[in-house]
């Protein structure tokens, strides 16, 4: 956004009959975040310059995200990538595995940078799986016996086994948000692209929203929007249908009559100035954002009402078991947010780091397991019985996957955990113009290395867009230069 | 749109208006058709090798001999001979390299390969005899681009007076001159100027950041002096909440960060606490008119160049800003865009991977640039009158390191001999190994003569700060200070000792007195007393030595100053004094060692006290306190050990003391020196354009060269290139002198121009977008600037100046100017990100969008509905006492509201929706049942009014800030 205010007056030049009807009274079709951009031309304007131009469009199959993410790093070898090889080869270094060790392969150096100038301690010692798995679903899909729910619904995920990333410590997890490795200029989150990118589909709702808790707030860039400006950034909202969102409230002592009034003398007082100014774009607009912000207000609460949720849906998603209320409140919030027209939720599946698991993988793995095992499986089971998988994707992400190796260094001596795994990892997908049911690509027989259809976290990305019906590559930013990698390669494998 | 997306949509409007060109060409030349049907070399295939091919085969560079910027030259060919072959289309290497089947053969090297398609034009046209257009040029050298030549003013345009139609006769302005001359030529009769209640406001919020005071504008509107405005400009610029307001400018350009990493541990690793030291020295050398060449010299390079002046060297915060903990390369990198950025406009970091694809800028002189700073280092400074903060702390694998909490921050060469070498790929690890150290030096193609670098000798209190008088003042000072606490401690535990032996006496009295069964003391009382008061004893033994070792530490900081006074400052005999010192730190240790006996002594007396009382028959416990005696026995006589040997050690006649600080390298390496004074020349080209044009764009709202941070080949040209050009040499003209530019700028009629324009008037047709200034453009309030407006407004914003950054969960109970919040790369206030509050971590220019959330802030925070009811409060307490009818109370009220918050008295419908408000309110509120009205949250700094009139009035004040002429500068 490089130019300013008063060159918009042009861009999106309204005239002045058309735009003093529009005044005050309801419009439709209008991104949230995009009434007036600095430039003057909202996304919309841009839209509509596209159908101009008459490009070929990319038919959208989804017409909402949920995206799940699990902070710390899923071990794939104990959810859904899982190496028997790796029981008998235990307590062997890779070195002796009589296989090439993955550790000096070419591939070990190009793909993974330390963020810290010097590398992590090495480890090397196979550490056996610590779950047992069954195969489910009508394709016989591996699930480990910690996920018992998802493997039931596992004829309607879609599976990436041979996902990389290439920052080996906690910063992945905005890597995997926004494609950019920490050390490198960062980049608009992919849930702010989403936003940019296509209208709204409820203007009483913010378009990106992010739901969940942290203390760290570094967890904020995976919502940030970077140079498309503060209103493509996901608004957070709260569970609490009181306080969704910031400054949705009225103060305790004011009463909602005064408020009512209040907002029906600002549009006088502005009407009376928009007469006087008739050709300022900024006014008009800010007169429409307080009749907005008015609705917003009204509305967001009751897209939080989880208690209109009948008893056995709040059941589906584990609402009424202490382990998994939070998670399963978070997702079916996350259902009703979609259902009501919001085109990206990031859930936050999870605490910052909370899979981190360097020790005590058995434990910890298996509770974070079944902390988010009943949610999940319930979002896709009322997605599908809705009828709303059909448009609506979901994505489950991590930051990486854990070594094969167990992790014994001078740091951690403990030896009963994983270490970070850019190297090959899993991730999920589902619904959305997906195939269903389906395993993609594949790590090497250690779990090290993602062999086959190797995939760099903004191929999930350019998959999203693409099933958005937006190219990646049409996602621009004047003077702000985008690399190769930041658009990423659709799989067209995994598309229906 | 990126660049492409754009080429190609001029390429379809271009192809559709020469479609319908060629269609009627077609129905009367038939023998054209042929080549109307080939791919056309302007339209499609030069800017297709511009885009693609041009950055090394064009004016900046012939990669293999070979040029594709004409197709003379394309004939011509490179190192392997012509590319082009009309004849034998399958023989040119031309369309053989873009087809190539081999990656590393193929051209482009980079990005995507040319499409089936765009090789299909090139093709064609080639079968067609590769014919050039009419107009084929070759590209322009980037070297000859305008913002690398150095800036003149040239003469103003002849006698504007006469054919002006624009120009108060008689303004001398230059800004409005140079104007003229453009309305002349475009037919443009600028609109009229501001009414004086518009331009001050607007003035006011230019400069200071606040709306003026109802006081301030009636002052103005009163005084009809011809001079009144240009007078009224002297005067806010020698606020200093100009400093404040123009600081939070260029903070955004400086990239101000406080520190972050991971708060919530906490653990600093980019940029650094302490840093809003900084933040004051922008604020503070605004205020002071220091030249803007002077403060991007101390920004780059205070150490080398005023190594003595801790006011200004923390003005380094623009280099630690940059520091990340983890990662050097990351910290190097940074300071190298950030400082091509911010003071040359250009993009450097483009060439970090290759050679600039635009500007003449080479992958060697990226590193060239990085050797500036290849010493760096952070180093903690003490600062008089607080605690040592400590040396800094180098980084160690998986340590933390929390914020410190005193002293400043600042950088300095360390690494003298540091050398920087090439890699590929903006990769560290993949270093040239072929290619030697890179010598520190500017762009070659940008700095004429030979660069020289020379080394900076420090003055010794600089690389040992130790000998500064404040530091040893502030040792002094701590010490003395302990001394008399441990006077008092001796009083005290000579006080102790009496009261205890009083206590045994008073016993020993009663036990031999009279006997009464009431008051005859026990044997074990007796006892107990008796070892209270040999406790106490031990105790004024302890304070005693307690004393000694603070005297003796006082003593041996007082040798140790004179022995550094002999050594550095030539004051007495060094070997004899350094001896002295030496001998009172050993002191020091003796003492230390005769307190640590008295202390051993008395937990030995203590434990055996204790196993005297203990209860003999219960074993298990006996043998633990039998332990203790044991254990603090030992200590004892490790202590007593200690002791013996630091008596011993007295008698050295050894030399060797403490100093009073760390000690740094007593050279640097004078690179940024030379860098700040190859940027701070008046031969550089770049340096005072950029510094207007920031200016420039922060007054008007729209920049002269958009690209605020490129003025590069690739940038956006200049709008009008004779203003800046005219400015930027008057600013180096006038010492660097901000403020002279600001006068400058606000006196001329093309800042003080309404910005409504009548819909017929000529200005919208001809130049819709304002781009010759015959119009002001309306903006809004910048974040800061809505939040402190609101508090000033409201009467309540506290002027204070400067001070460690403010936590801002306290952006609305302490009512502070908001550049003084925290902010850093991972949090901001909430309220200013809502309106577009700048990003850290690169903020060249805002951005400013209109958006529900700033509705509901304006509408629901503490801050709008809170300081709305202060200032209701205080109106009401201003003119309630006035005589009147309750219609002209209200009145009075809503003008008096409106003059405060949007500096203009109501209009008439104004004034009528809210009086008819306030009717309302009132009406609504008298019918509202008492307890509902009750629900203020006690918490609030500002509850609403109990009164209901007052309670309506509130809500008026509160929905004045949601007036769009409130943060609409107009």
């Amino acid at each position: 956004m490089m130019t300013t205010p008063s060159r918009s007056a042009n861009c999106g030049r309204v005239n002045r009959r058309g735009m003093l009807s529009d005044l005050g009274m309801g419009f439709g079709g209008l991104a949230l975040g995009s009434l007036l951009s600095t430039d003057g031309v909202g996304r919309p304007v841009q839209a509509r310059e596209r159908e101009q131009e008459k490009r070929p469009r990319i038919p959208a199959r989804a017409k909402n995200v949920i995206w799940v993410f699990l902070s710390g790093g899923v071990s794939h070898l104990e959810t859904f990538d899982p190496k028997p090889l790796l029981n008998k080869l235990a307590g062997k270094t890779f070195d002796e595995t009589g296989l090439a060790n993955p550790q000096k392969l070419p591939v070990y150096q190009e793909r993974s940078r330390s963020v810290v100038g010097m590398d992590r301690e090495v480890i090397s010692t196979i550490m056996p799986l610590q779950v047992g798995f069954q195969q489910h679903g009508r394709n016989g899909t591996w699930v480990s016996d910690w996920l018992p729910n998802l493997a039931q619904v596992v004829d309607d995920l879609c599976i990436v086994r041979s996902m990389y990333t290439t920052d080996n410590d906690h910063n992945a997890e905005f890597q995997f948000q926004n494609g950019r490795h920490s050390l490198d200029e960062q980049q608009p989150s992919i849930g702010s692209w989403v936003s940019y990118g296509l209208g709204s589909l409820n203007e009483d709702l913010p378009q990106f929203v992010f739901l969940g808790q942290y203390k760290d707030t570094r967890v904020k860039r995976n919502f940030d929007a970077n140079y498309l400006g503060p209103q493509y950034a996901g608004v957070e909202l709260s569970l609490d249908p009181a306080s969704p969102l910031p400054y949705g409230r009225r103060l305790p002592d004011v009463l909602a009559g005064e408020q009512k009034a209040q907002f029906q003398l600002v549009n006088e007082w502005n009407r009376l100035s928009a007469h006087q100014y008739p050709d300022d774009q900024q006014l008009a607009a800010r007169i429409r954002t307080y009749e907005l912000a008015y609705r917003m207000q009204m509305s967001a609460p009751e897209a939080l009402e989880l208690a209109r949720e009948t008893q056995e849906t709040q059941a589906l998603y584990g609402i009424n078991d202490a382990t998994t209320e939070l998670y399963g409140r978070r997702l079916l919030t996350a259902r009703r947010l979609a259902e009501r027209g919001v085109r990206y939720t990031l859930v936050y599946l999870s605490d910052y780091g909370e899979w981190d698991s360097h020790s005590n993988i058995k434990e910890l793995h298996s509770r974070c397991c079944s902390r988010v095992d009943k949610p999940l499986s319930g979002l896709i089971r009322d997605l599908k019985r809705r009828g709303m998988l059909d448009d609506t994707l979901v994505v489950c992400a991590t930051e990486f996957g854990r070594t094969p190796a167990l992790e014994k260094t001078s740091l951690n001596k403990a030896g009963t955990g994983r270490d970070h795994h850019p190297h090959g990892f899993t991730i999920w997908m589902a619904g959305g113009g997906l195939k269903s049911g389906y395993v993609h690509g594949a790590t090497d027989e250690l779990g090290f290395h993602a062999v086959e259809h190797p995939h760099y976290v903004t191929d999930i990305h350019a998959t999203t867009l693409h099933l958005l019906g937006i190219d990646s590559r049409e996602l621009n930013i004047p003077g702000r230069k985008r690399l190769e990698i930041d658009y990423g390669k659709v799989i067209d494998d995994i598309l229906a | 749109m990126s660049p492409v997306t754009q080429l190609q949509r001029g390429w379809n409007h271009r192809r559709k208006a020469r479609q319908r060109w060629l269609t009627l060409l077609c129905l009367w030349l038939v023998v054209a058709t042929a080549k109307a049907n080939a791919a056309d070399y302007a339209q499609q295939i030069k800017p297709l090798l511009q885009h693609r091919c041009f950055a090394c085969h064009g004016a900046l560079k012939q990669e293999a001999g070979l040029r594709l910027d004409t197709v003379a030259a394309m004939r011509i060919g490179g190192d392997s001979g012509p590319i082009v072959e009309p004849e034998n289309p399958e023989l040119s290497i031309l369309l053989k390299r873009l087809r190539h089947s081999d990656p590393s053969q193929r051209m482009p090297p980079e990005g995507e390969p040319l499409s089936d398609k765009q090789i299909g034009w090139i093709e064609s046209w080639m079968k067609n005899g590769a014919e050039p257009s009419q107009d084929d040029r070759p590209q322009a050298n980037p070297r000859d681009h305008w913002a690398f030549q150095i800036p003149k003013q040239t003469a103003f345009p002849d006698d504007p007076t006469t054919q002006s139609v624009s120009l108060k006769p008689g303004s001398l302005n230059p800004i409005d001159r140079f104007l003229a001359a453009k309305h002349f030529q475009l037919g443009i009769k600028p609109v009229e100027l501001a009414d004086k209640q518009m331009l001050i406001r607007r003035l006011f919020i230019d400069l200071l950041g606040i709306p003026p005071t109802p006081d301030e504008v009636c002052q103005f509107l009163i005084d009809e002096s011809p001079d009144a405005f240009e007078r009224l400009v002297e005067q806010l610029l020698a606020r200093p909440e100009y400093g404040e307001r123009w600081g939070r400018h260029w903070m955004d350009v400086w990239r101000y960060s406080d520190w972050y990493g991971r708060r919530a541990v906490p653990d600093v690793m980019n940029s650094y606490p302490q840093i809003w030291r900084w933040r004051d020295w922008i604020v503070r050398s605004l205020n002071e008119d220091k030249g803007y060449d002077r403060m991007l010299m101390e920004m780059l390079a205070a150490d080398e160049f005023c190594p003595t002046e801790d006011d200004n060297l923390v003005a380094t915060g623009f280099l630690v800003r940059n520091w990340y903990k983890w990662n050097y390369e990351t910290w190097m990198k940074d300071n190298v865009e950030h400082t091509g950025k911010a003071f040359l406009g250009l993009t450097l970091n483009c060439a970090h991977c290759h050679d600039h694809k635009y500007d003449p800028i080479s992958h060697e002189d990226y590193f060239r640039f990085r050797a500036f700073f290849e010493p760096l280092e952070l180093r903690h400074d003490r600062v008089a009158h607080q605690a040592d903060p400590g040396p800094f702390k180098k980084y160690v694998y998986a340590e933390s390191y929390g914020p410190m909490k005193t002293g400043a921050i600042r950088v300095f060469d360390e690494k003298l001999d540091a050398q920087t070498f090439m890699y590929t790929g903006g990769d560290a690890r993949n270093r040239m190994e072929a290619k030697p150290p890179i010598a520190p030096g500017p762009p070659r193609s940008l700095c004429g003569t030979e660069f020289v670098v020379e080394p900076v000798s420090l003055p010794i209190d600089a690389s040992y700060p130790g000998l500064k008088e404040s530091v040893r003042q502030d040792e002094l000072r701590q010490s003395s200070a302990d001394l008399e606490q441990a006077k008092t401690a001796i009083s005290a535990a000579t006080a102790a000792v009496e009261l205890s032996q009083a206590k045994l006496d008073e016993l020993r009295a009663q036990a031999t007195g009279p006997a009464t069964a009431a008051n005859q003391p026990t044997l074990e009382s007796i006892v107990a007393a008796d070892q209270a008061v040999i406790l106490a004893r031990v105790s004024a033994r302890i304070a005693d030595a307690a004393y000694s070792l603070t005297q003796a530490k006082l003593d041996s900081l007082r040798s140790r100053i004179a022995a550094d006074d002999a050594r550095f400052r030539d004051i007495g005999h060094p070997e004899h004094l350094a001896k002295l010192a030496s001998r009172a730190e050993r002191h020091v240790k003796l003492s230390s060692a005769l307190h640590a006996v008295a202390v051993a002594e008395k937990a030995l007396m203590s434990a055996e006290q204790k196993l005297a009382s203990t209860d003999k028959s219960d074993e298990a416990k006996l043998n633990a306190v039998e332990q203790d005696v044991v254990k603090v026995e030992q200590a004892y006589h490790s202590a007593r050990k200690t002791f013996d040997a630091t008596r011993t050690a007295l008698n050295s006649e050894d030399a060797n003391y403490s100093p009073l600080s760390p000690s740094y390298p007593k050279t640097s390496s004078g690179r940024r020196l030379a860098l700040a004074r190859w940027i701070a020349s008046r031969e550089n080209p770049l340096t005072a354009r950029v510094a207007i044009n920031h200016i420039w764009l922060r007054h008007f709202g729209q920049a002269l060269v958009e690209t605020t941070d490129n003025l590069g080949v690739q940038g956006k040209l200049p709008e009008h290139p004779e203003i800046l050009d005219w400015l930027a040499v008057e600013l180096m003209n006038h010492g660097w002198s901000m403020k002279h530019i600001h006068r400058i700028v606000v006196n001329s009629q093309a800042y003080q121009r309404r910005s409504a324009a009548r819909e017929d008037h000529p200005g919208q047709a001809i130049d819709s977008e304002n781009r010759n200034y015959w119009r002001a453009t309306a903006r809004r309030m910048e974040a800061e600037v809505v939040r402190d407006s609101v508090l000033a407004c409201s009467g309540s914003l506290d002027k204070t100046l400067g001070g460690p950054e403010i936590d801002p969960a306290a952006w609305h109970t302490t009512p502070r100017r908001s550049l003084y919040f925290t902010i850093h790369g991972e949090s901001k206030m909430q309220f200013l990100d809502t309106f577009d509050g700048p990003n850290v971590c690169d903020c060249y220019r805002r951005t400013s969008t209109v958006l529900p959330q700033q509705a509901l802030a304006m509408t629901n925070s503490e801050l709008s509905v809170h300081y709305g009811r202060i200032l209701a409060k205080r109106i009401s307490e201003e003119i309630l006492p006035s005589q009147g009818s309750s219609e002209g109370i209200e009145q009075r009220f809503v003008s008096q509201a409106f003059q405060r918050v949007i500096n203009r008295p109501p209009s008439e419908l104004e004034m009528q929706y809210s009086l008819q408000f306030l009717r309302q309110q009132h009406q609504l509120l008298t019918t509202t049942p008492e307890d509902q009205l009750r629900l203020a949250g006690n918490k609030a700094i500002a509850p609403a009014a109990s009164e209901l009139a007052q309670r309506a009035r509130e809500n008026l004040t509160i929905s004045l800030f949601s007036h769009n002429d409130f943060v609409t500068v107009r």
